[in-house]
């Protein structure tokens, strides 16, 4: 495992000194400065610098009026549900109450039917169990 | 003709849509549950009626 370790060191280590080496021998220039500067930054602090890449591709990818689009989106969905919610339940009663009109009647029956039954058939029930009327 | 939109006569209407639903809802199980009670009634009247054969009452 140390040796896995050393190996794995040391051959970084070598691609670092090839990379300045091949750096070093550019011709002067800014680019080559700015190039070294973010090597040295790259080996000073790895995870900042894969940060601020990563931060510059998302910039790249993502168009700048994109999250602002999908914010406004997001709030005409927001501000439309709740008008959408009470449509639907505005529209549910009248369809209930379309079906029904006319027939409270037969509704009131149904419910007498359905109360009388259930509680005449408990009472039978405990009547027969208990064996006493 | 229901009034529900005759405010005077809303609640009389009301009242006999219910008088009329829940008579109507006791007559028809009226028959039916008599029946279901005369048959329990009479096969707790027989279970009595062997018991009492049984422990040699009767």
């Amino acid at each position: 495992m140390i040796t896995l370790v050393d190996n794995w060191v040391r051959d970084n280590m070598l691609k670092v000194a090839k990379y300045r080496r091949d750096m070093n021998n550019l011709p002067d220039s800014p680019q080559k400065t700015e190039l070294l500067n973010e090597f040295n930054d790259m080996l000073s602090d790895p995870l900042g610098l894969a940060a601020k890449t990563l931060k510059k591709e998302i910039e790249d990818i993502i168009p700048d009026d994109l999250i602002p689009d999908l914010g406004d989106a997001g709030l005409k969905f927001v501000r439309g549900l709740g008008g959408a919610v009470v449509d639907a339940g505005v529209g549910m009663y009248d369809s209930v109450a379309h079906r029904m009109s006319g027939k409270s009647t037969e509704i009131i029956t149904s419910l007498t039917i359905a109360t009388v039954t259930i509680l005449t058939v408990v009472y039978l029930f405990n009547a027969a169990k208990s064996g006493k009327v | 003709m229901p009034h529900e939109d005759d405010s005077d006569w809303g609640v009389i209407d009301t009242a006999g849509t219910w008088v009329v639903g829940v008579g109507t809802g006791i007559a028809k199980v009226f028959v039916p549950l008599m029946v279901f009670s005369f048959m329990v009634g009479f096969m707790l009247r027989l279970s009595k009626m062997g018991m009492r054969i049984g422990r040699g009452e009767a």
